[in-house]
């Protein structure tokens, strides 16, 4: 027979498993989803150039301006890097129809095949021919190898489209923000809210400003973001 | 014609090195150097 003192300590003790239960699950999944599977490896183009090669060997540009940038060091303005099977883009991401992100945009698709992601108003104007490209708009994901793409806003004047800033979301569960050419403003609390960016390229075509974490109260990276800022 | 350019920068490049560079939470790119996460 069991008593009432068996009872209770067996009662409490099943409560303080289902207590524990949440938090124990709520654990595995962020570990799952943030545990890094392998490097994600980023080089700085010049300005607002960016390669960013996944986990999985996705191979991205950002806004790659080279041609006559005199930061693009000579390696990344050899032909052969883009066209290289090794090293040849699957994908080419343009945040704005500005000169010093998209000149050389359609050479290198050319060259390595890549599809060009941009507003289709910018596609256009870029010239690239269908079967080239990926259009997206602000809300809308595109997927290339092992990564989603998402277009996020930003602030800054651009004819024709608008301008864009992209998350890319790596299938570890970390995310990066590239903010484009912006503003501060109130949508980055909504970036943060639902992308929780891991990485974040902040003050893209900037000149020498450098936007600091503690002047964006919208974006507030956990203690693993990183932040990265450049010089012209 | 200038492309491009933000208004005046919210943090100076010498902000954000001695406070997230740092804590490292920051760091200032060098072009062509890859980096690893």
């Amino acid at each position: 027979m069991i008593d009432l003192k068996t009872v209770t300590r067996r009662l409490t003790r099943s409560l303080a498993l289902l207590a524990l239960l949440p938090a124990t699950v709520t654990s595995t999944l962020v570990a799952q989803t943030r545990t890094p599977s392998a490097p994600i490896r980023i080089t700085w183009l010049g300005r607002v150039g960016f390669e960013i090669v996944s986990p999985g060997g996705t191979r991205l540009l950002i806004d790659p301006w080279i041609g006559d940038n005199p930061a693009t060091p000579a390696a990344f303005k050899d032909s052969a890097h883009y066209s290289a099977p090794t090293t040849r883009p699957a994908a080419i991401l343009v945040t704005h129809a500005h000169r010093d992100h998209d000149a050389n945009v359609a050479h290198l698709a050319r060259l390595s095949d890549a599809k060009v992601i941009a507003t289709g108003d910018h596609i256009e104007a870029m010239k690239i021919p269908d079967g080239h490209y990926m259009t997206i708009n602000i809300g809308g994901v595109q997927h290339v190898g092992d990564v989603d793409i998402y277009a996020v806003p930003a602030m800054h004047s651009v004819t024709p489209g608008h301008a864009l800033g992209y998350v890319i979301r790596f299938k570890d569960g970390r995310t990066l923000y590239d903010t484009g050419d912006t503003w501060i403003f109130g949508d980055m609390a909504l970036i943060e809210k639902h992308f929780h960016p891991s990485i974040i390229l902040i003050a893209s075509g900037g000149g020498r400003a450098a936007v600091g974490q503690a002047k964006i109260p919208q974006l507030r990276p956990r203690p693993s973001a990183r932040i990265f800022t450049q010089r012209s | 014609m200038h492309w491009g350019a933000l208004p005046p920068p919210f943090a100076t490049e010498a902000e954000v090195r001695k406070g997230f560079v740092k804590e490292k939470r920051a760091r200032i790119l060098v072009p062509g150097v890859e980096t690893k996460f």
